[in-house]
């Protein structure tokens, strides 16, 4: 395979097609860079093109891309707190208090490089599973993948911040906006109050960008001020990767974690940078989580560039797509003349290959191009809200408006915002409501399939036990730990 | 200073670019005024009432050239995606506000279809008030787990163990499956709420589920190495149906049985009575009619007569045959008048006393109620 | 009004939520009522639960004075802003509306000079025609002219 390996990069290293992989890293930083445009945009903009594409020059086009949208979606959530993407949520939590302090360029270079390193573990994990990957797909059923959503579900308890209730409720919302629409078992229509729009459910980015962007226009302005409280710029981006490098196990863990959960098919990528964020603040003792460490940074964007490479697998091999991005990617193979499915690890081996080569090399040229651009752009964060809001405004709410092309998607995102907006003031947790509205349909699909087809039995399954024994541990764990460190500081009182 | 005059063309520019926006409104208008003069448009527009990148997109967007290829003028057709509410959103959408002078089209799936013959509320499109122009089949395979100890579909009488069934939706693709094993009287514990075809064959292979269907080229590409590996056992092919409305073997799979030769194997008649009737009904609608390009029966004269011209050479252009094959599944696409009359069949085919038995059937079996959907 | 008093309304409006959509939870069909039917019961029970708590700690206190207010009034007004720019898509479509609410906008709010602000607003239409003619991107369309 190592020999196959090497002349996929012989193919991908043709001019042509690094051509057309640089057209297709530009675009997916763009689409990155623009809050509330994704892969998904970016991919269906592709699509027309590739038709009758060489597969090779077309693939390098799409994975392009794909590879580096996490990478520019760095921009808009550390500068400004808003999602560039759905994959970049939880950057927010801990970039864009930096950016407050005014260490945006730091954040900015710490995730890049992350990004770069992340990607790169992503294709290293995609060539590593390519062998094992029919086992190890057909070993998740249904019993497992409900614990497993139930496992991210937990994570937003660790999100949760000071008072438990108040998470708890955002996560509960967050499941109940998911529940909207048609339900996954049978087509009924749950509270959609007789709206089409409603019927198919609300879309990710939409509840992304209302939840977290929405409150940000408001508060920007009535606070008055830029995003950077220090009137000056501190720390340069390869101070940020110098941050990265001490945190070269965060890095792996991060990635790791990222590609394997992008592996698993039915989980949904979008939970991925959450976890990887509650992971690092679960694991890494004294941390500053949420009010600007650096290595909040570094963990989900470790995760989410990785993740691409991981949510490959079941999108070739098993014509599965993990996301939207991924569902699009199966169409453009369709129209370049090809089918996902075993074919791809026996005749089509080479393409396979030349993909894992492209996410490598777009993830590296992607990252090196974003760092050049982090000055001027880190300048974003001096600009006072006033002057910067009404621009945001409008390209929010056109990136809004291209989930469904529908006058429901400004709405919706009008509606929760404000409920964004009343959850901000109040100070009651967001990410919990975020991953609520993410997990819920896989939750009660996977819930109602294991019910139905097992009955109770599947309680049994050692591997149920297991999560959820580590789900427990997670939950407990973390207010014991808290009940002795509030001890500990009573006592040093 | 100079900068303030860079900017000044800048906007210039922009507000001519903005104006251009109502010009081609403008210039749209001249068009159809002139409508008498024949159909002479250089830009169509198919809708495509799901996202981008699923099969119906795919298959509007091959379809889009070819077609063109052979309509005076070889207009460009552009290809919209108006996603949403199962692909009503968008076919309500182009009954409802596109313009009716044969500038639009729209492509349907087999979802479009159902909710079409299940008579549901949000449906405010009629095949009545479209023309169809292209259309195109898709078969499908039910197999099973060699656990079930059996050789094909004619032993499935003697399967001792419990049948489980991995779908998505009572009301979708599953539908025509499900009344199949309702005709030959399988029972197979439907589990239904996976989020679609791949994940449910995985579930096969997990062995969540023991008896499965995949489309042509998914089982092709999927199943049939299985097979050939012992992993597998194809049971029946859902069969196509002819001209004259009866049910025939799929030409993809000429050695598989109907759900028709098994019903005789097993039950020693020809099958029928009204899960026969509902089961043909919506195995054409579904399987046969999969894929429709249609444009609307409002159309000029002149603008229909073009187009179904176009869409009967497509038969003809073997340049089309050969490069459609992955598209189409190596099926043929058919003649315009054929799939008129098969529109027809399916039209006079949907009566109340059908639509009562599938309603009390999927109440019955699965608990929807199309009534309130 | 207090954060305290907003957070107890707040809370109050949820509860109702939750409570409501429980209860058309029960009309749904078995296959679909599940999922909505715990999660709502769950919302009621803690949503409760946790309001009956704050409503105790703020019978509790005597001095209110202490606590922070929340702004109301100027969030009105940004939100207020927003809104009307979303109102004047829908009356005449994106491109007339963004100029109309970049100019006022920047003119009321911002207070930048004329000039200035209409080469601000003329900038911005040129990127967003830009991109969305390069991206592909679609406008939300005015539901009264179809623009």
């Amino acid at each position: 395979m190592i020999e196959s390996a090497i002349e996929a990069l012989s193919i991908v290293l043709d001019p042509s097609r690094i051509l057309f992989m640089c057209l297709g890293i530009g675009l997916g930083i763009v689409v990155g860079l623009l809050p509330g445009l994704g892969g998904t945009v970016g991919m269906s903009l592709l699509l027309p093109f590739v038709f009758g594409m060489d597969p090779f020059v077309g693939m390098a086009l799409l994975i392009g891309m794909v590879a580096v949208v996490h990478t520019g979606d760095t921009f808009p959530s550390v500068l400004l707190g808003i999602p560039g993407s759905s994959g970049s949520q939880a950057t927010i939590m801990d970039g864009f208090p930096l950016a407050k302090k005014g260490e945006a360029s730091r954040a900015m270079g710490a995730a890049l490089f992350c990004s770069m390193i992340g990607g790169v573990i992503g294709g290293v994990a995609l060539y590593l599973a390519i062998p094992m990957a029919a086992p190890l797909i057909t070993s998740f059923n249904s019993p497992v993948l409900f614990m497993l959503t139930m496992l991210g579900l937990s994570m937003a308890g660790l999100l949760a911040g000071d008072s438990p209730a108040k998470g708890a409720l955002s996560g509960l919302m967050g499941l109940m906006i998911g529940s909207i629409g048609s339900a996954p078992a049978i087509t009924e229509y749950r509270y959609t109050f007789d709206f089409l729009y409603l019927s198919n459910g609300l879309s990710l980015p939409v509840v992304a960008l209302a939840i977290f962007a929405f409150p940000i226009l408001i508060t920007m302005l009535t606070h008055k001020g830029s995003v950077a409280e220090a009137n000056h710029l501190k720390g340069g981006v390869l101070k940020g990767v110098g941050d990265a490098l001490k945190n070269k196990f965060l890095i792996m863990r991060s990635a790791v974690l990222g590609s394997l959960i992008g592996f698993i098919p039915g989980l949904g990528g979008s939970v991925v940078d959450w976890l990887a964020y509650g992971a690092g603040k679960k694991t890494i003792r004294n941390n500053q989580f949420g009010e600007g460490d650096i290595r909040g940074v570094i963990a989900p964007e470790s995760a989410n560039n990785a993740k691409e490479g991981g949510s490959l697998i079941p999108t070739l091999l098993f014509g599965i797509p993990g996301s939207g991005t991924t569902a699009i990617l199966l169409g453009g193979l369709i129209l370049m003349g090809l089918e996902a499915g075993p074919r791809m690890l026996t005749t089509d081996l080479s393409l396979t290959l030349s993909i894992v080569w492209t996410l490598v090399i777009a993830n590296i040229i992607g990252a090196i191009l974003c760092m050049t651009l982090v000055k001027p752009i880190a300048k974003l964060s001096l600009i006072p809200g006033e002057k910067l809001v009404p621009f945001l405004t409008i390209l929010l709410l056109i990136g809004a408006y291209q989930s469904n092309f529908a006058w429901g998607d400004i709405i919706a995102f009008i509606a929760i915002g404000l409920l964004g907006y009343i959850m901000t003031i109040l100070d009651w947790p967001r990410p919990p409501l975020l991953i609520g509205f993410v997990l819920a349909i896989s939750a009660e699909r996977y819930y109602w399939i294991s019910i139905e087809r097992y009955g109770w039995e599947w309680l049994s399954n050692p591997i149920v036990i297991s999560i959820g024994v580590l789900i427990v541990i997670l939950l407990t764990g973390g207010s014991i730990m808290k009940k002795i460190s509030n001890n500990l500081q009573r006592e040093g009182v | 200073m100079r900068k303030m005059y860079a900017l000044t063309l800048l906007l210039v520019l922009n507000l001519f670019l903005a104006g251009c926006q109502p010009l081609s409104i403008v210039s749209s208008i001249g068009t159809s005024s002139k409508e008498e003069q024949g159909y002479n448009e250089d830009l169509l527009t198919m809708v495509v009432p799901y996202g981008s990148g699923g099969g119906t997109d795919v298959f509007a967007r091959f379809m889009a050239a070819p077609l063109s290829n052979h309509i005076k003028n070889q207009p460009s057709i552009q290809v919209e995606n108006v996603p949403g509410g199962g692909s009503i959103t968008g076919t309500n959408e182009y009954v409802n506000s596109y313009d009716k002078d044969g500038t639009n089209l729209v492509t349907t799936s087999a979802s479009t279809h159902i909710p079409y013959l299940l008579n549901q509320s949000s449906v405010q499109y009629s095949f009545d008030e479209l023309t169809p122009l292209v259309g195109a089949p898709t078969g499908g395979v039910v197999y099973g787990s060699t656990d079930l100890n059996i050789q094909d579909g004619f032993d499935l009488g003697q399967v001792k163990e419990k049948l489980y069934y991995a779908g998505m939706s009572p009301t979708g693709l599953d539908l025509t499956t499900l009344l199949s094993f309702e005709v030959l009287e399988i029972d197979a514990k439907a589990v239904l709420g996976y989020e679609g075809r791949g994940p449910a064959r995985v579930a096969f292979e997990q062995g969540e589920s023991n008896i499965d269907f995949q489309t042509t080229t998914s089982y092709k590409q999927n199943i049939e190495p299985k097979v050939e590996n012992g992993k597998a056992v194809p049971l029946y092919s859902l069969g196509q149906i002819d001209e004259n409305g009866a049910v025939v073997r799929d030409p993809q799979f000429p050695d598989l049985p109907t759900v028709k030769e098994i019903y005789k194997e097993l039950h020693g008649s020809e099958p029928k009575g009204q899960a026969w009737e509902t089961y043909k009904h919506f195995l054409n609608a579904t399987y046969t009619l999969q894929k429709v390009i249609w444009v609307h029966k409002d159309a000029p004269e002149s603008a229909k007569e073009e187009l179904k011209k176009a869409a009967n050479q497509l038969m003809k252009d073997e340049q089309f045959q050969q490069k459609s094959s992955i598209i189409l599944e190596d099926y043929e696409i058919y003649s315009q008048a054929e799939l008129e009359k098969r529109i027809e069949n399916l039209e006079k085919n949907m009566n109340q006393e059908t639509i009562n038995w599938i309603y009390d059937f999927l109440l019955r079996e699965h608990g929807v109620d199309v009534r309130k959907l | 009004m207090t954060k305290q008093t907003l957070n107890v309304i707040f809370t109050i409006c949820i509860f109702i939520v939750f409570v409501w959509a429980a209860v058309t939870a029960l009309a749904f069909s078995r296959l679909a009522q599940f999922f909505p039917l715990y999660v709502s019961i769950a919302g009621s029970l803690v949503s409760g639960i946790y309001l009956v708590k704050e409503v105790a700690k703020i019978m509790k206190q005597k001095e209110k004075d202490s606590h922070p207010k929340v702004l109301i009034v100027k969030p009105i007004i940004y939100i207020g802003w927003i809104v009307g720019y979303v109102i004047t898509i829908s009356l005449v479509g994106l491109f007339v509306a963004s100029t109309i609410y970049l100019i006022a906008f920047l003119l009321i709010e911002s207070k930048f000079t004329f000039v200035k602000a209409l080469y601000s607003t003329g900038i911005a239409l040129v990127i967003i025609t830009v991109l969305s003619n390069l991206l592909n991107i679609a406008w939300p369309q005015s539901v009264l002219l179809g623009l």
